[in-house]
């Protein structure tokens, strides 16, 4: 789930566009009311299913909530900043907020995509578990501090499917030497089975596996895999991934400036991303199980789980590459530790909750 | 007990009397000083069907009414009453209904006696999981459905909490095939009571509150309410030596925010924006809660107090669960809303039944290999 576009001629129209509109559309009497104008950047095109409509849904959201004193303009990713830069362009104030997904700032600290999904993790409803009433947020806001940041979940996708591939997957012997689309943690996961990990955004992938720079890719699920069109072209489908299981999405606020609020508007910035949380995954989860079953019937395409050794060596390497994250440094070891203490409690309670009941329910 | 439990169940037990004097004194004190009136500000009354700040579901409804007091900085105020307090927890939605109060926390499973198909806006016995359902409602078509049914009773109604799925419950004996049902009182409220009556059992339903006293006087040989976390704060274990679970009945029991129609239309734009929102927040945070306090509970019923759950039988789940598609599917026989209801949730229940071993389930089962 990566995507940019980022071509710098689209970056500095849009920015220009931006501050005219900024600039022009600020009445004297509106600052006199105290009304509060923000800019929010995203890493999605605009409207993009899911993901783009979810950053959509935030803004209209906190205008509409706070009657109109606080007015969110949304900025697809490219128009105002490349959408990698989407952290760094709230910490330079050129926006007050950003909608994203904290594993894509890997690079500033190892631990940030414990906030979002990392390989082997949690589900959607355990990592909610984990931020609200586990003790992650405690760690995001003093992980995000060190930045003058602060996050909250805002979205997720829910489990994500493990990829396309042109061939079956029979064993780990089938995955040596592919060369496979994969991002973040996952892509140093699969390098260690022998396959090798390479990074794109969304909009490159088809014509690198029309040309064969690739040989297979993960992408989201079906509902966004469908529309890529994936399966014109890779006939295997195999899923859940090992890589994504919860792909949560965060609102990023400059510190100072969410400090700066009245109340009111704190509360329903943090309302509007706590509801968008559910609104999300529930779009993806109508979304996925309706494209399924049109990849199925409509396109036939075969889809399938990987064999068990080949899920239980991916598990097995998924622990090693997220536990050495502990040795980044003393936050780093609280947040895997905390971490890994609610997985724990988590993977023993699930046989009773959702997993038992779901087996049940298939039996 | 400890002194906390008993404070619990003492409030959930409030009797006729002290409901009225309550009720008395709510009138009292809603009766707002004319300054906050004139400016435009609103005093609403939520009555629950919980004790205060009850693990996960009073502290839940809690979270909502100031949220929305926070964020509207006071223009719509609300009051919070504790089960028993203005009205008792099972008369809610009527209470709504007439105004009593303006608006209800509670489980539209507790009123399946008005119809039957509220139940699949909270959950239905062999149904959705939290994810599924929250789903269903947003993205499926069922909050559509919702608002027309509970249109016809006067009310506006918004997904407002859940709590995963639940455990099978606690019994005073072992469950080891479906004719140690025959003859067994349990609380079990909803669809699944009609479920446990045709497997021979005897359901009763009554509001979380009266629950121990029950179990301990021998009025109930068993007992379901919802996960390890409650369960604990209850004290079931008290009272019952055997704990099974996942329940086969509630996959994800979703809460909901009821409100009296005609004040639900009164509200600006931006106090209903926030009123939906501050529910559909707490549909995630309470969720959550649940998540963290039964995994938490569940270690320490077994480290603590000795007690591992086991899984019903198979043959047990099995039949009843066939015995649940049977009271399921019959709702949709109550006339033409009641079909559309059960045909629109049968086609996303069918289409994400498939999903699962590709999504959640799935990846939870790779987990443990």
């Amino acid at each position: 789930m990566t995507l940019k576009s980022n071509a710098r001629r689209r970056f500095l129209v849009g920015a220009a566009a931006g501050s005219a509109a900024a600039a022009s559309a600020l009445p004297a009497p509106a600052i006199a009311q105290g009304n509060v104008r923000w800019k929010m950047v995203t890493t999605w095109p605009k409207n993009f299913p899911g993901l783009g409509t979810g950053a959509q849904r935030v803004a209209d959201r906190i205008k509409t909530m706070s009657d109109g004193r606080m007015d969110i303009r949304l900025y697809a990713a490219g128009e105002l900043v490349p959408a990698f830069e989407a952290f760094d362009a709230v910490r330079e104030g050129i926006a007050e907020m950003s909608h994203d997904a904290s594993y894509y700032w890997v690079a500033k600290h190892k631990s940030t995509p414990f906030f979002c999904t990392v390989p082997g993790g949690l589900t959607h409803q355990e990592h909610m578990g984990w931020i609200y009433h586990g003790g992650g947020q405690k760690l995001w806001d003093e992980l995000y501090a060190e930045f003058g940041l602060r996050a909250f979940l805002a979205g997720g996708s829910g489990v994500q499917m493990g990829g396309w591939f042109q061939k079956e997957i029979n064993g780990l012997d089938d995955l040596k030497g592919l060369k496979m689309r994969m991002p973040g943690l996952g892509a140093e996961v699969i390098n260690r089975l022998g396959v090798t990990a390479v990074n794109m955004p969304g909009g490159e992938i088809m014509p690198a596996l029309q040309s064969g720079v690739i040989d297979a890719t993960e992408w989201v699920g079906p509902w966004n895999d469908l529309a890529f069109g994936f399966h014109k072209i890779a006939k295997y489908y195999y899923g859940p991934g090992f890589h994504e299981p919860s792909s949560s999405i965060e609102v990023i606020v400059a510190k100072d400036k969410y400090e700066e609020l009245p109340k009111d508007l704190q509360a329903i910035v943090e309302a509007a991303c706590t509801a968008e949380t559910s609104y999300t995954l529930s779009e993806f989860t109508a979304g996925n199980s309706a494209a399924q079953t049109k990849l199925v019937e409509v396109h036939g395409v075969k889809i399938g789980s990987f064999p068990k050794d080949v899920v239980k060596a991916m598990f097995a390497a998924s622990h090693d590459v997220v536990s050495e994250t502990a040795n980044e440094g003393e936050l780093a070891k609280r947040i895997y530790e905390s971490w890994a203490k609610f997985r724990a409690e988590s993977v023993a309670r699930a046989p009773f909750a959702e997993q038992g009941y779901m087996n049940d329910r298939a039996s | 007990m400890t002194k906390k439990d008993s404070e619990i169940l003492q409030r959930g037990r409030l009797s006729r009397r002290t409901v009225l004097t309550a009720g008395a004194a709510a009138t009292a004190t809603a009766a707002l000083p004319a300054p906050a009136l004139s400016q435009g500000r609103r005093q609403w009354r939520l009555v629950t069907a919980w004790p205060k700040n009850f693990p996960g579901l009073g502290t839940g409804a809690q979270r909502i009414v100031d949220s929305i007091t926070e964020m509207s900085e006071g223009a719509l105020a609300i009051k919070l009453y504790a089960a028993g307090e203005l009205v008792p927890a099972f008369e809610i939605f009527d209470a709504v209904r007439q105004g009593t109060a303006e608006m209800g926390h509670a489980s539209a499973a507790y009123w399946t006696g008005k119809s039957k198909s509220f139940a699949f806006f909270a959950v239905v016995p062999g149904g959705l999981v939290a994810q599924e359902q929250n789903a269903w409602l947003a993205y499926g078509g069922g909050q559509e459905l919702w608002d027309e049914i509970y249109g016809e009773y006067g009310l506006k109604a918004w997904p407002a909490g859940n709590t995963g799925t639940q455990m099978g419950g606690w019994f005073n004996k072992e469950i080891n095939s479906l004719s140690d049902i025959e003859g067994l009182r349990m609380r079990i409220p909803g669809l699944a009571g009609e479920v446990i009556n045709r497997a021979g059992g005897v359901a009763i339903s009554m509001p979380g509150g009266e629950i121990m006293s029950s179990m301990q006087s021998g009025v109930i040989d068993a007992v379901e309410f919802a996960g390890p976390w409650t369960d604990l704060a209850f004290g079931f274990h008290k009272a019952a030596k055997y704990y099974n679970g996942p329940g086969f009945h509630e996959p994800g029991a979703t809460l909901e925010l009821a409100i009296n129609r005609e004040q639900w239309d009164g509200l600006p734009p931006h106090l209903k924006t926030i009123v939906r929102h501050a529910a559909e927040a707490e549909n995630q945070r309470m969720l959550s809660e649940f998540t963290a306090g039964n995994a938490a509970s569940l270690e320490s019923l077994a480290r603590d107090h000795g007690i591992v759950p086991r899984p019903m039988p198979d043959d047990v789940i099995r039949g009843l669960r066939a015995i649940s598609a049977e009271v399921v599917a019959e709702t949709a026989e109550d006339g033409e809303l009641p079909r559309r209801i059960y045909d629109n949730w049968s086609r996303f229940k069918t289409q994400v039944i498939a999903l699962a071993p590709y999504a959640e389930q799935g990846a939870l089962n790779q987990r443990d290999l």
